[in-house]
């Protein structure tokens, strides 16, 4: 069964993840790229926080996106950056290695 | 007859801060102007670092509601909501032009807004931020003080990055969430940040908008080249960068002064991506033109002294935020008394010139 994994909790990234085929991995960070293994891992994209409203509206603010989303697709390895920090002010990109595995 | 000069100096003095509020309107100088403007400090040769945060908005079935509080705080922003009607089309309304034409400033009477913390905060660094949201009461009459209770600013930090919500509209937020992110600040966060970041956010609560997005600064940009780098640096698709780098602000903002790259309300964008080569160096604190310009805005009072921001016993707060569903709603009552408790003691310039009874200052909240 695939999982949404939540990253919040570690103070800093591991170098390297383990995630299953499906799992959906995400991180806070304001963007992202696989640098290799784009048939394993998939960047689903930077994304601005949103809130959904009772009307079934949904407010997003202006501004830097904060949360990155990446799927693991199938067995192996990929490689992928995540640029975390303010993207406008030295932002800091971390190097993530990722296994996938059934 | 002393006293008499006095008086007609006074009377001018408020006049021009009138005049001043009303120029940063229509961007046009009246005829009371008498020293030259001041001048934007773009070539002061600060270092070039800027943050990157989002102004909040609030929900688009507030936002007439929004307007209508801002309005009502302080006339000013009469005329920019009535400009809304000068929009072409619907597609003219996005977000950032309707944060900008529907502005949210407090008005010119003086304030104190309480601040509270949404997490256990220590109280050192509870004062430490306090004190750098207060830099810009040096030339405004809006101060902030610590609450042991819920604030009127409730700042967070945990996840998100930097953001604030744009000036009244603090005011519609529920209460138990927070109006400004200061994602990870500890005491270990070095000084420059607190000048950076807290500043800035807190230009934002006072009502100001980012800076760089003025539409003198986005025609320097070369859209082809700012996708290449920001899909190289970020893996920003074309979308984002449009909305983070390339959609400008309309004339309709408030912000009167001239385009000003060192603002504390500017971001920092590399040469590589000018069509001129050479970066928006962006600001790393307030500047002479920031302080004047929020000092027409929101002007001290002509007599007697806003009185200093004293700290409040302190009282760790950790509130659980939920989604905001539309019954969190602030009701009109609730938003209200937010509002004139924010109002100090002391009075607003007509008070003390009742010959401007009548005229715009008269007519704030
Ligand atoms: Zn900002």
């Amino acid at each position: 069964m695939a999982r949404l994994i939540d990253t919040q909790s570690l103070p800093e990234l591991p170098s390297q993840i383990t995630l299953s085929p499906g799992d959906v991995l995400v991180l806070q960070a304001s963007g992202g790229y696989v640098q290799t293994g784009d048939d394993v891992l998939e960047m689903l994209g930077a994304y601005q926080p949103g809130l959904l409203q009772a009307a079934g509206t949904v407010l997003s603010p202006m501004g830097a996106p904060g949360t990155v989303l990446l799927r693991a697709l199938q067995p192996g390895q990929a490689t992928v950056n995540v640029v975390m920090g303010d993207p406008w002010f030295s932002p800091e990109t971390h190097t993530l290695g990722v296994i996938v595995e059934v | 007859m002393k006293e008499k000069n006095d008086h007609e100096r006074q009377l001018r003095e408020a006049l021009l801060k009138i005049e001043g509020v009303l120029s940063c309107i229509t961007g046009k100088e009246g005829p009371l102007a008498a020293s030259p403007k001041e001048e934007p400090s773009a070539d002061e040769g600060l270092p070039p670092e800027q943050l990157g945060c989002s102004i909040k908005s609030v929900p688009p079935r507030l936002a007439k509601l929004a307007a209508e509080t801002a309005r009502r705080v302080n006339p000013v922003n009469g005329p920019v909501l009535g400009r809304l009607a000068e929009l072409k089309a619907p597609t003219d309304f996005h977000p950032q032009f309707l944060t900008i034409v529907v502005s949210k400033y407090w008005g010119p009477s003086p304030r104190r807004l309480t601040v509270s913390f949404m997490e256990a905060t220590p109280a050192d660094l509870r004062a430490r931020i306090v004190s750098h949201m207060n830099a810009w009461a040096k030339t405004t009459c809006i101060s902030f003080v610590e609450t042991t209770g819920v604030g009127t600013v409730r700042i967070a930090r945990g996840a998100g990055g930097y953001w604030s919500y744009l000036g009244t509209d603090i005011t519609l937020i529920p209460k138990n969430r927070p109006t400004m992110n200061l994602q990870g600040f500890t005491m270990n966060t070095p000084e420059s940040e607190f000048r950076r970041v807290v500043r800035h956010e807190t230009g934002h609560t006072l009502g100001f908008p980012h800076e760089h997005m003025r539409k003198e600064l986005v025609s320097r940009i070369d859209p082809q080249k700012a996708y290449l780098y920001f899909l190289k640096t970020q893996g920003w698709d074309k979308a984002t960068v449009d909305a983070q780098v390339l959609t400008p602000l309309n004339d309709q903002s408030i912000m009167g002064t001239p385009a000003d790259q060192t603002s504390i309300m500017c971001y920092q964008l590399p040469g590589s991506i000018t069509k001129d080569g050479k970066p928006i160096t962006g600001g790393v604190d307030i500047n002479t033109t920031d302080y004047a310009f929020a000092g027409k805005i929101y002007p001290k009072p002509l007599l007697g002294l806003t009185p200093e921001p004293a700290l409040a016993d302190h009282l760790e707060l950790a509130v659980d935020t939920t989604d905001w569903d539309e019954a969190e709603d602030v009701p009109d009552a609730e938003r209200d008394a937010t509002i004139e408790a924010t109002l100090l003691p002391s009075h607003g310039p007509t008070d003390r010139y009742p010959e401007l009874a009548g005229t715009a200052l008269a007519n704030h909240a």
